[in-house]
């Protein structure tokens, strides 16, 4: 079956039920949508575009619409390495709104890629005036922070690799 | 009982193993040697230790010599139990269980082999001895599979047996209610005076050796000596036994120790045990063994030795991930788990004869009876844990009997799969093999190689496949065999997927590296009844693109319109397009309910615990929830006891198992 999430899981059927159409919007209150989509913008990339800079200032805060982006690190000797990839629905940047701003990873797209954009000042400023923002948002950064945490966990422990020497 | 109340004077016992020595019987019984009494073969009866007596604490056996003038210094039996028991005669250290050989055609032949040797007679088995025997019987023969050389020592065995005159402060027969009296299992008992033995027979081979040596009837007063001087052993045991401290109590014992799993007492047990390993050889009820392989020099003639192993060892538990045992403590805990406890759920009844060979063989003196009366106190404990009904784990229905045979086949076809993994077609006309369902497997055997539990990948009308990654010299040499190449199958063996839990719901496949494998003939069998199912979402993690399994299948398996597939990798250079991260992520976009879910996860057990915790988020019923295990597995028919995971042998009542039946044990370290 086609990989986008909302193709039906039968011929004919409906969408499938299992994997919803759903961004991490759909997890704040109306009135804090409203104000971030009023300062959001939307950006696009086509692949192998670079979105983000690692160690750079991170540019924004931006929520998948559309595509994929591959979060890099370069190694010597091995050239940039894909660490994790962000699909529809989720967060791009969260170091828009953690200090010290800087982006701790390369992000690029890997297919055509659509987000919407927030920018990082205004939307530090914004959320230094609205609290109800920061309150909403601010849990959502973390969570984002705790998932890729405990990915790189998992990756660390390398779990597909061999182990010591097996008895057959 | 048969015939009662017999008198064999003392200077006839030697008539008695002449007797026995009849028919080139091999007569075995207590001897001196290397200052100790073990059970040896024995030519008449002045090898038996006559005037010699044992005395035993933790840690420590003497022997004893009386003096001349005491009236039972020409006892041959007045010991307590010999350091080795019997076992080492019935089930020895070290037998050939399997060889392999090679024509000088190149055709290969793998045998399973059976003792061969002249029939025993055991003379001086003890209570607990006998016991001991019983529970062998029932974990070696008992079924589904047997061990052929265990039976073939056993089915023609003679026993005499001594009822204990005397006790150490180790035993405690009583205790398990094992003895001192001999109640079952022997063909004649003795009871031992100053002046000779009364003689009773308990089977109709007694009987016939009691009419041989035409024996007397014992005096009353005989008969009434030998029933005090027992009751006078299970007197003194009864005083004795009972180290210092609350008392260890039998009943309740299996509930009260499993509900004690983590008691802080393991790892202060795990500060003073070695895990030397003595205790299980001196045990005369463990049984856990392993193949040990050698082979002639050009490859074409091996032999496969079963020999004892133990649970103590670091490498008993060892898969190509590593040691599910690492620590002293988990392996004490799963001796002591498994002989009290876990054993009345595979075999019925209490893995321990109350022998304590244990106790006094063991080098820094740890006594079991003190260690069980901290952990499965009677009482709530320092742990605070309370005695709780612990369920025995469901059974699924396997076959009554697992044969043990080796069929060799041909390998039709070899295809790579990754730099290290490879898959083999086997072609076969066996229909056991040809009716291998779904997530069994198969050991697999060629000369000189260890012999690996390796999984079923697909099942061909006229075929199996055999998806084998290089982790170790046999699996090494496999993913480099050739077509045309022979090698010999046991199985199809273990639990299958159990794929009617799907019937008309949804299904959702989870696999994680080489556990794509066992997954591919169930994902084949649901694709064969496609109709009979729901949405079927297949999630597939690898360590790198370049490590994914059967790419082009999965390709053509995303290319239907009835499937979803999702794969993502563990690390990706920057050709790699697709989904980079842990497969859990996969499950990032899922808002569905996964009550109408059965679902099928194979991976790293970290891996497989991760995604549990997912599904079971969603609402995967814990009993629609299955996940096939990986064990060390040496015979893949619940004979070796490597691959337990508390009261299951993996290779028998798993490898599929739901989470609803693993329970707590999935994620208990050190199981």
């Amino acid at each position: 079956m086609s990989d986008d999430p909302v193709a039906p899981a039968r011929p004919g059927g409906p969408a499938d039920p299992w994997h919803l159409d759903t961004t991490v919007l759909d997890e704040l209150s109306p009135t804090v949508r409203a104000t971030l989509e009023s300062i959001a913008r939307r950006a696009e990339y086509g692949p192998g575009e670079l979105v983000m800079r690692d160690a750079a200032p991170t540019p924004f805060l931006g929520i998948l619409e559309a595509g994929r982006v591959g979060l890099r690190l370069h190694v010597p000797e091995r050239g940039p390495q894909t660490i994790v990839t962000i699909e529809r629905g989720e967060l791009l940047g969260w170091s828009a709104v953690v200090p010290p701003y800087r982006a701790t990873s390369e992000a690029v797209a890997l297919e055509p890629t659509r987000i919407l954009v927030l920018d990082a000042e205004p939307l530090r400023e914004l959320m230094v005036r609205d609290r109800d923002v920061a309150a909403e948002l601010l849990p959502m950064g973390l969570a984002c922070v705790s998932q890729r945490l405990v990915i790189s966990w998992q990756q660390l422990l390398d779990l597909f690799a061999r182990g010591s020497p097996q008895p057959w | 009982m048969v015939t009662d109340g017999r008198f064999l004077p003392r200077e006839r016992l030697d008539d008695l193993v002449a007797v026995l020595r009849t028919d080139g019987r091999q007569v075995i019984g207590p001897v001196l040697e290397d200052g100790a009494i073990r059970m040896a073969e024995i030519e008449s009866a002045s090898d038996l230790p006559i005037g010699w007596s044992t005395s035993s604490i933790p840690g420590a056996v003497r022997l004893q010599r009386g003096t001349p003038a005491e009236a039972r210094a020409e006892r041959a039996f007045d010991h307590a139990v010999s350091w080795s028991g019997i076992k080492p005669w019935t089930y020895p250290a070290k037998v050939e269980a399997i060889t392999s050989e090679r024509d000088p055609d190149g055709s290969l032949r793998v045998r399973v082999e059976a003792a061969t040797g002249p029939p025993l007679a055991v003379i001086g088995a003890r209570a607990c001895d006998l016991a001991a025997l019983a529970v062998h019987d029932r974990v070696l023969q008992g079924g589904p599979a047997i061990d052929p050389d265990y039976a073939a020592r056993r089915a023609d065995l003679l026993i005499v047996a001594v009822e204990c005159a005397v006790a150490a402060s180790t035993c405690f027969c009583t205790t398990m209610g094992t003895g001192p009296e001999v109640t079952s299992g022997a063909d004649l008992v003795l009871d031992e005076l100053d002046e000779g033995f009364v003689v009773r027979a308990d089977s109709i081979a007694g009987e016939q050796i009691v009419e041989t040596l035409a024996l007397a009837p014992a005096a009353p007063a005989q008969v009434r000596r030998a029933r005090d001087q027992v009751a006078a052993t299970r007197r003194s045991m009864s005083k004795a036994v009972q180290p210092a401290g609350p008392a260890f109590e039998p009943e309740g014992l299996r509930d009260r120790l499993l509900a004690n799993l983590d008691h802080p007492r393991w790892a202060e047990i795990a500060e003073r045990c070695l895990a030397c390993a003595n205790c299980t050889m001196v045990c005369p009820t463990c049984f856990c063994s392993g193949l040990q392989v050698s082979s002639d020099l050009d490859g074409r003639t091996s032999s496969a030795a079963r020999q004892w192993d133990s649970c103590f060892t670091a490498g008993f538990a060892q898969v190509a991930g590593g040691s599910f045992r690492p620590r002293h403590q988990d392996r004490y805990r799963q001796w002591l788990s498994h002989k009290f406890a876990t054993w009345w759920d595979q075999f019925g009844s209490s893995g321990c004869g109350g022998c304590g060979r244990c106790i006094a063989w063991c080098p820094v003196g740890i006594d079991v009876r003190e260690e069980l009366s901290v952990i499965a106190a009677p009482v709530a404990e320092p742990s605070g844990a309370q005695p709780v009904a612990v369920p025995p784990p469901p059974r699924h229905d396997g076959p009554d009997r697992i044969g043990l045979a080796y069929v060799t086949c041909l390998v039709a076809e070899v295809r790579p799969e990754t730099a290290d993994t490879t898959t083999l077609r086997i072609a076969t006309d066996d229909p056991l093999l040809l009716g291998t369902r779904p997530g069994q497997f198969v050991m697999v055997a060629v000369p000189a190689f260890a012999i690996p539990p390796i999984s079923i990948s697909r099942i061909n009308p006229d075929s199996l496949e055999l998806t084998i990654r290089a982790a170790g010299p046999a699996t090494s040499f496999l993913t480099r065999l050739s077509p045309g190449a022979e090698l010999a199958l046991r199985g199809p063996l273990g639990r299958p997927w159990p794929l009617e839990d799907a019937v008309g719901r949804d299904v959702v496949i989870v696999a994680g590296g080489i556990g794509l494998a066992p997954l591919r003939g169930l994902i084949d069998a649901l694709l064969a009844e496609r109709e009979r199912y729901g949405a079927i979402r297949l999630y597939v993690g690898a360590r790198t693109p370049a490590d994914r399994l059967y790419v082009e299948e999965l390709d053509a398996l995303a290319a239907r319109d009835d499937l979803l597939v999702r794969v993502t990798v563990d690390r990706a250079g920057p050709e790699w397009l697709g989904r980079v991260g842990i497969v859990t992520q996969l499950f990032r976009s899922v808002t569905g309910t996964g009550e109408n879910v059965t679902a099928f996860v194979c991976g790293p057990e970290r891996m497989m615990s991760a995604v549990v915790e997912v599904l079971s988020d969603l609402k995967v019923a814990p009993e629609r929830l299955w996940l096939t295990l990986e064990r060390h597995m040496q015979c893949g028919v619940g004979l070796c006891g490597h691959c337990q995971l508390g009261s299951r042998f993996v290779c028998r009542d798993g490898p599929v198992f739901s989470v609803a039946e693993l329970g707590a044990d999935l994620h208990r370290e050190g199981l």
